[in-house]
């Protein structure tokens, strides 16, 4: 059994210079406060043993940050002791380049690398991850398991048999992903199952297929048949092409000749539908009949006599057109001056009409003024049936004149005395003044009478006022009378030969009117005349020309004679040429049929390969359809076995689990118990037991420990973790601790506790470090705590070590 | 960063002799089981989950050796 006897540590982690001490009790405390490098010390010893430390393999540090700061290179020496093998050294150096060395010595021997590593392990029994659950307790470890819930103790205590592992693989093993594409394979072959049910079989697809090829074959023969028919009459319409040319040419000529001849005896016809009589030579003598009729009219007798002796001949019949056709001329020269005559009665009629308007106008006027002057003249007989004549008026203006002027004498003397006397009376000198008579003051009667005759006055004077007012209207009157007469007089003198105008007018105007009715007359013969001249004329001149028309047209018989001998001919060379028009235009038709049939053939081929296309689609895509429907469900039956194995298999790691864990508690209680037979000295609590509980945890059940403690009293199962004290509880997780120490066989001897007994009080730290190193069955403990009041002072077992003292120390 | 589990050789030996118990005789089973395990002891929950994605395209290019035509998803 390995025992640790001496520890040499440089350029590790706390530590610069070398720190070297020997351990020479069975327990080993090191005290000192937070950061004085206890635990640094009991790193040493793993990295010692195994050349790394919990941080480093769970990656909380680097293997390089083992390294004092201040240093290149760490070294950490152990020298251990075994019962037989006696002493064996352990040398471990790690520099910041990356080189690592081991050596161990053994009799006298040394070992390195690999070879070093696995006689450590050997010489151990544990490798390094045994050995941290067994031999180095983590002090978080041991709170968890006193103070931690159940979830976090159940973890620590798995950690602790190792069998963390199984449960953190079996929570890995998720069958989600499988099971998604189970799903999604078994959708895929759903989704193709119903599409292949919406599409036809293969097999039917196959029979349409060959029916269609079938189909297609015969359309073949067809259009070969065609093909070789079109060919046949194709070369017999090459014959009909060449003389095409020709028989078009003489057929043009032939239509061109046509057409002149019905032009030509079109244009005879209608000369000859021109004329009256059925022979020409009796239409000129109707021409001629008619033209002397015309002349006669004109008062050309000489003229219509000698037209009456022509005698009508064939052989002269030109010379006798041209003769009418001059006394035609003549006729109408004659015809002009009629209207040249007529032109001007026509002017002489419009001249006479406005003089008769004028006339007429000035009547008119005449009788309004004769009217005005009789109306004008009884006014003046008015006025001196009433005024007398204008001297009796002009007497009477200048008597009421006279009477005026004397009037007006009496008036303005009558106005002073009236002036005079309301100035006397309007002022209070009256009252002032004494009578010129009586010579005593005026007495009021006198002034009112002097007031009464006053008034007396003042009416004369107005009477004065209204006579001469009278007077002046009478003398104004008068004046205008006598002013009226004058101008009367004078206007009624002057207007006295309107009356004889007035009968000269009128003899005139009527003498006027006998004269344009008279020129109407002429006119409207004239006019007559002309008209009937006019209508005669143009129609001789429209019989003559229809005659010359039609003399003219006598010729055209040659050319049609011409041109039907040319026809003849014409058709006799179509006729030689044997061209057949019909049957040339009946190949034609066939070949364009032919044709026809053909590409309606071709079409339908067409149609019925597109068809056969879309039917070999169809087989291809069922063909793949059923492929790939196959491929996913061997697919799905090999992952369906999958998920079922990997089910199988995850759930196999939680039976494993299941095993291990029921074999270690089987060891570890009773360990536990032995451990606590010898530690616990009091007699509340005789026994522990472990037992493990299922609890829901999310979608998986987990294990639970739960520790009890048998009560002595009433022999019941308490729970540590309700009913314990934390001294108690301490004992308890010591006892477990004693027990992982034994659970699996491994030659070390020593245990390290990294502060072992927090939260708890002195009393009871010093009487667990009593109980430990005296019942644990321990050979060496090395421990770590803060507190040195809680250690036993004078034990020989216990060797204390202050790192303080450890400073330096060689 | 994910804790890496420590486990030791007697651990992994003794897990892997109680597979093979547990699975009583399924190669197959026996041998996925194992190889999780190995993997999970070498790579951590990574390998493992890698592991198992691998195994399942391995077993769905079985059904279909030419070529993964098969599958329309």
């Amino acid at each position: 059994m390995l025992i640790l006897r001496e520890i040499k540590v440089r350029g590790f982690k706390a530590f610069k210079d070398e720190v070297w001490f020997k351990i020479d009790k069975p327990i080993f405390i090191l005290t000192g406060p937070i950061g004085s490098g206890k635990s640094s010390i009991l790193d040493a010893i793993e990295y010692g043993l195994y050349g790394r430390t919990k941080d480093v393999r769970r990656r909380i540090i680097k293997r390089e940050d083992l390294i004092n700061d201040f240093s290149n290179k760490l070294q950490v020496s152990l020298t251990l002791e075994e019962d037989k093998l006696g002493s064996i050294k352990i040398t471990r150096e790690y520099s910041r380049n990356g080189l690592s060395q081991v050596i161990l010595t053994l009799n006298n021997e040394e070992l390195k690398g690999d070879r070093a590593e696995s006689k450590i392990r050997e010489l151990t029994g544990l490798d390094v991850d045994d050995f941290s659950r067994q031999v180095f307790v983590n002090h978080i470890d041991l709170q968890n398991i006193i103070y931690g819930s159940p979830y976090s103790r159940s973890i620590v205590i798995d950690k602790l048999l190792g069998i963390d592992v199984l449960e953190k693989i079996f929570r890995i093993i998720q069958l989600r992903e499988i099971n998604e594409k189970i799903n999604e394979l078994e959708e895929n072959i759903k989704d193709i199952s119903q599409e292949l049910k919406n599409l036809p079989e293969a097999e039917d697809l196959l029979k349409d297929k060959e029916l269609l090829d079938k189909k297609l074959k015969e359309l073949e023969a067809e259009e070969e048949k065609l093909k070789r028919n079109i060919e046949k009459y194709e070369q017999e319409l090459k014959k009909y092409e060449e003389l095409k040319s020709k028989y078009v040419t003489l057929k043009n000529k032939r239509i061109r000749v046509e057409t002149l001849l019905k032009e030509y005896k079109s244009l005879l016809e209608k000369a000859r539908s021109q004329l009256r009589t059925s022979s020409y030579i009796e239409e000129v003598e109707y021409i001629r009949d008619e033209l002397i009729q015309l002349l006669e009219n004109l008062y050309l007798e000489k003229d219509a006599e000698e037209l009456s002796k022509v005698i009508i001949d064939e052989e002269r019949i030109l010379e006798i057109i041209k003769l009418l056709e001059e006394k035609l001329k003549k006729a109408l020269k004659e015809r002009e001056r009629l209207i040249r005559e007529i032109g001007e009665i026509s002017a002489e009629k419009e001249l006479k009409m406005r003089r008769l308007k004028e006339i007429e106008k000035e009547v008119v006027t005449l009788e309004i003024k004769i009217e005005e002057l009789e109306s004008l003249n009884k006014k003046y007989d008015d006025l001196v049936n009433k005024y007398g004549n204008r001297g009796s008026v002009r007497k009477k203006i200048s008597d009421l004149e006279l009477k005026l002027r004397k009037l007006e004498e009496e008036q303005g003397t009558l106005s002073c005395i009236v002036e005079l006397q309301r100035g006397l009376l309007s002022s209070s000198v009256l009252q002032k003044l004494k009578c010129p008579v009586c010579k005593s003051n005026i007495t009021n009667t006198k002034i009112e009478n002097i007031k009464r005759l006053f008034g007396e006055e003042n009416i004369k004077l107005k009477t004065y006022y209204t006579l001469k007012n009278k007077l002046k209207r009478e003398i104004k009157d008068l004046k205008r009378v006598l002013e009226e007469m004058d101008d009367l007089e004078k206007y009624l003198s002057a207007n006295m030969e309107t009356k004889s105008r007035y009968e000269t007018l009128k003899e005139k105007f009527e003498e006027l009117m006998k004269d344009y009715e008279a020129l109407e007359e002429n006119l409207k013969e004239g006019e007559r005349r002309l008209s009937e001249i006019t209508k005669v004329a143009r129609i001789v001149n429209k019989n003559i020309n229809n005659v010359k028309n039609y003399i003219d047209t006598l010729t055209l018989r040659e050319k049609i004679d011409k041109f039907e001998k040319e026809i003849k001919v014409l058709d006799k060379e179509i006729s030689e040429l044997g061209f057949e028009e019909e049957e040339y235009l009946d190949l034609r038709e066939k070949i364009y049929e032919l044709r026809t049939k053909l590409n309606t053939i071709r079409l339908k081929k067409e149609e019925i390969i597109s068809k056969m296309d879309s039917i070999d689609s169809d087989i291809s895509l069922v063909k793949e359809l059923e492929n790939e429907r196959l491929i996913n469900e061997k697919r799905l039956k090999k992952l369906k076995y999958l998920a079922e194995t990997l089910l199988k298999v995850k759930n196999t790691f939680r039976s494993v689990q299941a095993v291990i864990r029921r074999e270690a508690l089987e060891k570890i209680k009773t360990y536990m118990n032995d451990a606590f037979s010898k530690i616990y000295t009091y007699e509340d609590y005789d026994l522990l037991d472990v037992k493990v509980l299922r609890v829901k945890e999310g979608e998986y059940e987990r294990s639970i420990y739960e520790l009890y403690a048998r009560r002595t009293i009433d022999n019941r199962w308490i729970p540590i973790a309700t009913r314990l004290s934390d001294g108690q509880k301490m004992i308890v997780a010591l006892c477990l601790i004693a027990a992982l120490f034994k659970l699996y066989t491994h030659n070390i001897a020593f245990l390290i506790l990294d502060e072992p007994t927090p939260n708890v009080d002195p009393e009871i730290k010093k009487a667990i470090i009593r109980l430990l190193s005296r019942e644990l069955g321990v050979r060496q403990i090395i421990l770590a705590t803060q507190s040195v009041e809680a250690i036993p002072k004078q034990d020989e077992n216990i060797r204390v070590k202050n790192m303080k003292e450890l400073r330096g120390s060689p | 960063m994910e804790e890496t589990s420590f486990i030791s050789k007697r651990m992994i030996e003794e897990v892997k002799t109680l597979l093979e118990e547990e699975l009583k005789g399924d190669k197959k089973a026996i041998k996925i089981a194992k190889n999780i395990f190995e993997r999970y002891t070498k790579g951590g929950a990574k390998a493992v989950r890698e592991y198992l994605k691998g195994l399942i395209e391995e077993e769905e290019n079985n059904a279909n050796p030419e070529g993964n035509k098969g599958k329309r998803v």
